[in-house]
């Protein structure tokens, strides 16, 4: 196989990994918006913990997707840059304050006042990255005349990008943050054997799935309306996944109401990596249209090779202890499950963070009422 | 730079807002080098059941947890700015120099997981089997840091390519990592990694003993703070004097411009501060020792440094700004051997750290000292390169992105920056302020 066929299947993988573990962490931020789960003090502890193991590592796909890009694809990587420079500047302000807002809220867990305030950014910023992210990916579905072969940029930089189809890919991507959230965090509950909070994002799943289902319904629509080029390209390659995904959307739906969450995030995980697929084999093989193509933007095939290989060795050296850290996490998280029963029935002084805010649940009974 | 500016209105905004995130992003990333290793120590030293090393330890990894996390998305912000603001470097040297930022990607990987497993594993791993995950994080932390300072040595001195036709051949990207500038460069940043973390350690805690509290945990972590800078020092200086020479060689534009060195001269003397005048071609108010400066550059006195104005015009850098940051590096530096020697002496006589007077406010001093003067090492590094982002080969007004509006971006990166450095200095302080073994990670 080509060499810079392996490095864009890489490149996806990299996108479907950040999709789907970033989109997660995304999506729970999102939630955060919703006011009632910033009052009731054990759903938030729960999006704390949901969080926690993996948001320092995660930002590494997105780093590690330019890093493909740009070693294996250089033209067209200055191409993107200047094509994508406002919504790209955006997310990055977005993913800023989400990262540094996570961080100084949990080591201001004693002074309110403060803590609100990075809550506040946290979900705000959660909000926005999705979004503009998704927004970059709608400019990139386009025809782009105004991108030479050298990957010169010959449009209007500050407006260029502000298309209303390019935009309702933003919804979309934010949608589908907030369906992966809320499927995961099912399955968070039903595994910390929670049965209320289970039973509320249950029902919240079920919601953001059809919200979901229903942007990326009328996306379809858009693409046919919007993007006629990569319509064709995705009919001649692409539906096999589209549908997939679609048979995945609809099963996660199924399994949620069903109360099998374990295999509704496998699913659910599925019909979005589904959906990037699909983008991928329907913009093939562009990378913009319509000068650059993988084979004229690529990096030479020994370059590509080395590339190849170091990722590999690369793997090999990370799979192992990302696995143990995701290990020891879950073990963690199984062991304040059973603190926090215990501490339901009889309040005694925590030991650790996970706990602190346990006996406050056990004492006041905070929004009773299940979310609609 | 006036002349610049006028070409090209937006290159030194864009050249700006690479500094200043940079420049902020590298004292995190000196911190994210050094900390792991005081981690091990203080760690390893609470294994046979200290309780005062291990609160220690504690303490540090709560900060390192905060300053790691900020540190990751200083180096996003990085990573997006180097393809928005440089589309034309990215575009035509990516599959050269590609290769150590992938790498780098993993590098960091790797201690973002194992950062993971040491926060969370405080009372989830036996004693011994969490301190050694420390040691992952520290070898991390040094691979990030080679791999990126090989890429800016490679902008000094780039290899691993051939141009025929205007058209890159012959890409090797192994060669290009191990240009004449790596092994020098590297080593230096590194060691500028460990004295910056142990000596703003050292200089927060001897602010602390300055201000009364002097229990045995503010004494052993000044020490120990105390331990990794004052070692690194005599080494560091070992080291800058490597990186002389290499420049000399590979970038002898650089280094006339760092020693303000305007003729081309034999025996040529060591200018010692003093302003330069790129005008006249005079160095005012410096003291001079002749002969010394080819012996730096060439280990023999008699050896000729060529002067700047064998050099077009057009290819200078900036020469003042150039030779008093390299000024001000070499003081700081001699400034913290000097409090290295001196610590060393007390530690062989055995001295208290709060006996005497004269001592803890030169320890306090050596914090601000060792950012400066690795701030400044990057200026020179930095500045001196100019006007080329390639040495010889690609002008940066030719890399810079066409887009409009950078101002506007600079003054929004310098106000959210602000807003995180706030952060992070209120949350520091909450985090000092709490009490140990009952916080948790």
């Amino acid at each position: 196989m080509a060499p810079e066929i392996l490095m864009l299947i890489i490149a996806l993988l990299a996108l479907t990994a950040y999709a789907v573990f970033g989109g997660a962490d995304f999506g729970a931020g999102v939630w955060e918006v919703n006011t009632r789960l910033r009052a009731d003090l054990r759903e938030k502890d729960l999006l704390y913990r949901a969080i926690g193991p993996v948001w320092e590592a995660n930002h590494v796909w997105l780093i590690f997707l330019l890093m493909i890009l740009w070693s294996g694809f250089p033209v067209a990587f200055a191409g993107i840059s200047r094509l994508l420079f406002i919504p790209l500047f955006l997310a990055l302000f977005g993913i800023v304050f989400r990262g540094a807002a996570y961080a100084f809220r949990s080591s201001a867990k004693t002074v309110p006042r403060h803590r609100q305030f990075w809550e506040v950014v946290f979900a705000m910023a959660s909000t926005s990255a999705p979004f503009f992210m998704g927004v970059a990916i709608g400019v990139l579905t386009d025809h782009h005349p105004e991108i030479d072969a050298r990957g010169q940029f010959h449009g209007h930089w500050l407006t260029d990008w502000i298309r209303p189809r390019y935009l309702y890919f933003g919804f979309l991507a934010t949608g589908i943050c907030v369906f992966l959230a809320a499927v995961f965090l099912t399955r968070e509950t039903a595994g910390e054997g929670d049965a209320e909070l289970y039973s509320r994002w249950r029902k919240r799943a079920l919601g953001a799935g059809l919200l979901a289902g229903i942007v990326a319904g009328g996306g379809l629509v858009v693409v046919y309306l919007g993007f006629p080029e990569f319509w064709q390209g995705l009919q001649q390659r692409g539906m096999p996944a589209v549908l997939v995904s679609i048979v995945c959307g609809l099963g996660t739906m199924v399994l949620v109401a069903r109360h099998r969450p374990g295999l509704a995030t496998v699913t659910a995980a599925l019909a979005v990596a589904m959906v990037l697929a699909g983008w991928g084999l329907g913009h093939y093989p562009w990378l913009i249209r319509p000068q650059l193509t993988i084979d004229n933007a690529a990096a030479p095939d020994n370059v590509l090779w080395l590339l190849l290989g170091c990722i590999l060795v690369g793997l090999i050296v990370v799979v192992p202890p990302l696995w143990w850290l995701l290990r020891i996490f879950k073990r963690a998280n199984t062991t304040s499950a059973q603190r926090f029963d215990v501490l339901k029935q009889k309040p005694v002084p925590p030991q650790t963070d996970d706990a602190e805010e346990a006996p406050a649940n056990g004492g006041h009974d905070f929004g009773s009422q299940p979310e609609s | 730079m006036q002349i610049l500016a006028e070409t090209h209105p937006e290159l030194l905004a864009a050249r700006l807002q690479m500094a200043f995130t940079l420049g902020t992003h590298i004292i995190l990333a000196c911190l994210g080098v050094g900390l792991p290793v005081l981690l091990i120590l203080a760690e390893g030293l609470s294994l046979r059941g200290d309780r005062v090393w291990r609160e220690l330890a504690r303490r540090w990894s709560r900060a390192f947890a905060v300053l790691f996390a900020v540190g990751a998305v200083s180096g996003t912000v990085l990573s997006f700015e180097l393809g928005l603001l440089w589309p034309e470097f990215m575009g035509r040297w990516g599959s050269v120099i590609g290769l150590p930022f992938t790498l780098e990607g993993f590098a960091f990987f790797v201690e973002a997981i194992f950062a993971g497993i040491y926060l969370y594993g405080w009372d989830r791993l036996p004693a011994r089997v969490h301190w050694l995950t420390a040691f992952p994080i520290a070898g991390a932390g040094f691979a990030s840091a080679w791999f990126v300072v090989t890429a800016n040595a490679w902008m000094n001195s780039p290899t691993g390519f051939d141009i025929v036709d205007g058209q890159l051949v012959n890409i090797d990207p192994v060669a290009a990592m191990l240009n004449p500038a790596t092994g020098a460069q590297t080593t230096h940043m590194i060691l500028a990694a460990y004295m910056v973390t142990g000596f703003l350690l050292a200089s927060f805690y001897a602010l602390q003993m300055l201000r009364g509290q002097r229990t045995p945990l503010v004494r052993r972590a000044l020490l120990a703070s105390l331990a990794l800078g004052c070692l690194a020092t005599p080494f560091q200086m070992v080291s800058g004097d490597w990186c002389a020479k290499v420049v000399a060689r590979t970038q002898p534009v650089k280094f006339a411009a760092m020693e303000a060195t305007f003729e081309t001269t034999q025996r040529a003397p060591l200018h010692i501060g003093g302003i330069p005048d790129p005008k006249t071609g005079t160095v005012a108010f410096s003291l001079e020792i002749p002969g010394l400066l080819s012996f730096l550059a060439s280990g023999d006195s008699r050896s000729t440094v060529v002067g700047l104005n064998d050099f077009p015009r057009e290819d200078w850098p900036p020469v003042t700004i150039v030779h008093v940051a390299f000024q001000i590096m070499v003081g700081l530096g001699l400034f913290l051997l000097a409090v290295s020697i001196w610590t060393g002496v007390r530690a062989i006589r055995k001295t208290a750290p709060d006996a005497g007077r004269g001592y803890l406010p030169l320890v306090f001093l050596s914090g601000p000292a060792a950012v400066i003067a690795m701030e400044s090492g990057w200026v020179v590094t930095e500045v001196g390169r100019q006007p080329w982002i390639v040495q010889g080969l690609m002008r940066t007004r030719e890399a810079v992105t066409g887009a409009e509006g950078l101002w506007w971006i600079l003054a929004f990166t310098i106000l959210i920056y602000a807003v995180l450095l706030a952060g992070l200095w209120i949350s520091l302080r909450l985090l000092a302020g709490l009490p140990g073994e009952s916080g948790g990670a």
